[in-house]
């Protein structure tokens, strides 16, 4: 039996290999403010979020997008140059605020954390919490081995 | 890929420097990713939130690469407010994690940013005009700017605003272009008894209706005033992420309804009455709508010059309780006027505070989040829990030292 691979558009190059964490949308403004002012940056602080307490590190997000605020994509800049936020993201729907944490990342940093989305089928329906994924951003690739 | 200009190819090359080179290529990389065909040049821009970015190195150390590349502002570029100013006896005390120097301060003026300090920067220091393009952070300026100005700026994320103000370009999409903004939603306020202090909570309601859409606004039969326009834009703008409004004979893009709509027929109204609005009020009160108050904060965003003149004359040969701190906030252009007229002197006797800050950023941390806050702004009854009432309830409350 072969991995399964979902097909789509890759936003922001590279490849990386990790665990997924999948989950719904992030307001990644209000899950990291309180840690920048703290200067302690870890998890996602976001009460309301499923994943509160709880961090990205790591792992490869797959969610369907961002919500709230425009300093949402510094927040996750910071996550990512910290060494705190997702080494790859798998979205439904990109917008400026999600995508500029990794393409300032890279452009400024050097940090490759590969984006794909459009992916083939679904990627909320077929990814589940723990399994292996391998994300290339310039194929807009993603290749699942199940937990 | 994007199609791009012979100047927009040099710039990518590096023929205007290594920080043009830098913000054009996470320029390009972005519109790459979004779809997005071509740049326009951009005449202005507005950077978000300092200090709540001030430890952010993620973003400070691209501020430092730019400047190690001798980066300058291209086009008038501005900056949002700080959370209070130290050099003013009058500001409250600052919260623990906005002490000492930001080094980002420093920084922007080597950048040759105009040091406004203002989410209303379209009243002071960076005045757009009718049909200029932007690059502009803080969703309330860049809703009042596209509505009310009919300049063109879509919500740009912290960080796009940086890059676009060195580059002078930003992505052609979105509300730059005209067929984008053209209303999709059509709302009709019929409640009798919307005051023009009251449009803190219009604007909280249209947010939640709108969603994402620009709503044409019908049935506002005040001559209605810069400061309760900002008001309503800034509460839509947080309860929903409204970038545009119309108000047909009042916003310069809207002669008529039909106009409004892009020559389609209006679809069937979404009706405001005083109920509707009645209800968004307890929405907004969600510390409750009586008791004693801690804090009354108004000015998120700054209030105008005329704002903060009604404040003074309904404080005179009154006093501030001593339990209640009462918070006006506005930038130095207003400070600066009310010396000179001597309404600041008025505030100070009655025992209020006019300062030069941030309501928003002060209200986000301890020690102040944690107390009772009333205010007459939508955004911040949005953000985090307060008990909402009009500029003249919230001075009311300030005197009796409850609601």
């Amino acid at each position: 039996m072969g991995n399964l691979i979902l097909r789509g558009r890759g936003l922001n190059g590279g490849i990386a290999k990790g665990e997924a964490v999948v989950t719904k949308p992030i307001n990644f403004f209000g899950s990291y403010m309180q840690g920048i002012l703290r200067g302690k940056l870890s998890g996602i602080e976001d009460a309301r979020h499923e994943l509160y307490g709880k961090s990205l590190a790591g792992k490869v997000l797959v969610f369907p997008f961002s919500i709230g605020s425009l300093a949402g994509g510094v927040s996750l800049l910071e996550a990512i140059v910290r060494g705190v936020g997702p080494i790859a993201i798998v979205t439904i729907k990109t917008d400026g605020v999600l995508l500029a944490a990794p393409v300032f990342a890279r452009v400024f940093y050097g940090i490759e954390v590969p984006v794909v989305d459009g992916l083939e089928p679904d990627p909320l329906k077929v990814i589940r919490n723990g399994d292996f994924l391998a994300v290339d951003g310039s194929k807009g690739t993603v290749e699942v081995t199940p937990a | 890929m994007m199609r791009l200009t012979q100047k927009e190819e040099e710039m990518l090359a590096g023929r205007m420097g290594g920080a043009v080179k830098l913000a054009m290529e996470a320029l390009v990389q972005m519109g790459e990713g979004l779809g997005v065909e071509r740049l326009i040049a951009t005449e202005g821009s507005h950077l978000g939130n300092v200090d709540l970015l001030r430890n952010c190195t993620g973003y400070t150390g691209i501020v430092k690469k730019f400047l190690d590349w001798g980066a300058q502002v291209r086009i008038p570029t501005s900056v949002n407010p700080y959370p209070a100013d130290p050099r003013n006896p009058e500001s409250p005390p600052l919260p623990e994690v906005f002490r000492g120097p930001n080094p980002l301060e420093e920084d922007y003026r080597k950048l040759g940013v105009i040091p406004n300090w203002t989410c209303t920067p379209y009243l002071y220091g960076n005045t757009p005009r009718f049909g200029q393009h932007l690059s502009w952070e803080e969703s309330s300026a860049v809703l009042y700017v596209n509505s009310v100005i009919g300049a063109r700026a879509n919500r740009e994320p912290i960080l796009m605003d940086l890059i676009s103000a060195i580059a002078g370009r930003t992505l052609y999409t979105g509300l730059h272009l005209d067929e984008n903004r053209k209303g999709e939603i059509f709302c009709r306020v019929t409640a009798k008894h919307l005051q023009p202090d009251d449009f803190a909570v219009l604007g909280y309601y249209l947010g939640k209706v709108c969603g994402t859409q620009i709503p044409v606004i019908d049935g506002i039969q005040e001559k209605v005033s810069t400061a309760a326009l900002h008001k309503m834009g800034a509460a839509a703008a947080s309860t929903g992420a409204v970038a545009m409004f119309h108000i047909p004979g009042v916003t310069p893009e809207a002669p008529t309804i039909e106009q409004a709509f892009g020559g389609r027929k209006p679809p069937t109204p979404v009706e405001i009455d005083d109920r509707v609005l009645e209800k968004i009020k307890e929405e907004m009160s969600s510390q409750g709508a009586a008791g004693p108050v801690d804090i009354v904060g108004v000015g998120c965003p700054h209030y105008t010059y005329e704002e903060v003149f009604s404040v003074a004359k309904l404080l005179k040969g009154r006093k501030v309780h001593p339990g209640v701190q009462l918070w006006i906030c506005t930038h130095d252009g207003v400070i600066e006027l009310a010396r000179q007229s001597g309404i600041a002197q008025a505030i100070k006797e009655a025992g209020g505070r006019l300062f030069s800050g941030c309501l928003y950023c002060l209200h986000c941390v301890e020690p102040y989040s944690g107390m009772r806050l009333m205010s007459d702004s939508g955004k911040l009854c949005y953000y985090r829990p307060a008990i909402y009432g009009s500029p003249r309830e919230c001075l009311e409350a300030a005197i009796r030292g409850r609601v």
